[in-house]
């Protein structure tokens, strides 16, 4: 049986080279795109798609993907801890023949979790829940950001000054009075603790009190201070679209790298297992004959 | 049969779920029109994809691959991890999928580690409603993976990473 519906031996070569020219295209972007902690601060504060799609790293990350070859990105839903990424006219899709109708964009599900995890230093589940080879017009990943992680970047030492003193037994006014904030700022901050669910009915919550006892000891605390990737833009996607020919060039030329082997002389693994005993011999056998 | 080589590999074999020796042979992978295999010496094996479970990454740096089967595990190392990563895009979508835990599962068992327990702070945390993080907890209790008490147990443990553990180490659970 040829896998998932591709024709020929030589549709699976052609499919699995052109994932590997994305994977290398991937590896080189996510290494080159660590982005400062602000800039991932104001990408996880926008509350809306609009708001998010302003943000320079929302627009960094439509350019890098695009580049990369996973297609048009966009935002469909934002919560608080919670993403919905869409993506159109991806090459993924194109990898893989349409007609069983199944979830296909794992490298895109893989980049998303390395990219915010690596370069954003966020740690993220990522799911498809659309696919355009299941029918639908864009593909759909859920992006589910582990809600300490978040708050470590969204919330500063003025934040915490505020849940250490209300856990304290201060109220916020008090606790705001104590550190002479203006009442705008009060108010931008209670919004914030409020809707990360930090404090509810004037109180610290459950999660507010955790957060407050592991502080910065989760992650790291320190605001890094370097230039973020879309300064030099330019290089990034250069040096995608040459490790990318670079792959294709490699592809081709290992076109020899296929032989022909006679099927008598292979050991299917699966049916030794089922013969649980005698795989175990199997095996300790090619132990054995290694050692001698 | 013809096949195309995808890398050079270092690999193990475990039976069942037996534990996974060091990565300890060394051979050649290729993928086949019916499955992948793999080449040590004299010695040809082959796994169909329909045998197929699951398609783990073990770690990241350097990339490791489990592909679980009906009856074994197999673990492998490449020398160029785009090629690993490369096949195991290609194999999911016709295994119908990773074997990793619901969405928000990780996150739940995340928070109760952090020693968040209330159902209504978790639900608002999570964006779900409490009768659903209720049903959750259940199936979690039901499948052994949390105890009466809302503690991780081994099992759940095996559903992360090992960085995933680092985390879990820094907030106090044992791992």
């Amino acid at each position: 049986m040829t896998p998932y519906g591709f024709k020929s031996f030589a549709e699976v070569v052609a499919g699995l080279g052109k994932l590997t020219q994305l994977e290398t295209a991937i590896s080189k972007a996510i290494e080159q795109s660590k982005v400062p902690s602000q800039e991932t601060r104001k990408f996880i504060k926008s509350q809306t798609p609009d708001q998010l799609r302003n943000v320079a790293l929302f627009q960094f990350m439509k350019e890098l993907f695009k580049d990369i070859g996973l297609g048009e990105m966009d935002v469909s839903r934002v919560d608080n801890f919670k993403l919905y990424l869409s993506f159109a006219s991806s090459q993924v899709c194109e990898i893989y023949p349409k007609q069983n109708k199944k979830m296909t964009c794992y490298i895109t599900s893989d980049a998303l979790s390395r990219f915010f995890s690596e370069d954003l230093g966020l740690p993220a589940d990522v799911s498809e829940i659309e696919c355009c080879n299941k029918g639908s017009p864009t593909c759909i990943f859920e992006i589910g950001l582990q809600p300490l992680a978040v708050y470590q970047m969204v919330l500063d030492s003025v934040d915490r000054s505020i849940i250490s003193s209300m856990i304290d037994g201060k109220s916020f006014d008090e606790s705001i009075n104590e550190m002479s904030l203006d009442k705008s700022e009060a108010e931008y901050r209670h919004s914030t603790l409020k809707r990360y669910h930090v404090i509810e009915e004037e109180r610290v919550t459950e999660i507010g009190k955790t957060y407050h006892k592991y502080g910065g000891s989760l992650f790291n605390e320190e605001e890094d201070n370097f230039p973020p990737p879309w300064v030099e833009y330019s290089r990034i996607a250069g040096e995608i679209a040459s490790t990318a020919s670079f792959a294709e060039a490699v592809s081709e030329t290992t076109d020899d790298s296929t032989e022909e082997i006679n099927e008598k002389e292979v050991t299917s693994m699966t049916e030794e297992a089922k013969k649980s005993h005698s795989f175990a011999e199997l095996i300790a056998k090619k132990v054995k004959e290694g050692e001698n | 049969m013809k096949v195309h080589k995808i890398d050079d590999v270092k690999f193990s074999v475990a039976e069942g779920d037996n534990q996974m020796h060091p990565l300890d042979r060394l051979g050649e992978l290729h993928i086949a029109e019916t499955g992948i295999v793999i080449r040590e010496g004299e010695s040809i094996y082959r796994i169909s994809f329909p045998s197929l479970r699951s398609v783990e990454v073990v770690s990241n740096e350097p990339l490791r691959l489990r592909l679980t089967s009906k009856g074994f595990q197999l673990e492998m190392e490449g020398c160029r991890a785009e090629r690993l990563w490369a096949l195991r895009s290609l194999i999911l979508p016709i295994i119908n999928g990773d074997e990793k835990p619901k969405p928000g599962t990780k996150t739940l068992l995340i928070l109760l580690g952090a020693g968040v327990k209330g159902v209504p702070h978790l639900a608002s945390i999570m964006g779900l409603d409490e009768n659903e993080v209720q049903a959750m907890l259940d199936d979690f209790n039901s499948e052994g993976i949390i105890t009466d008490s809302m503690d991780m147990t081994q099992q759940a443990l095996s559903l992360f990473t090992p960085s995933e553990k680092d985390f879990l180490v820094k907030l106090g659970v044992k791992c």
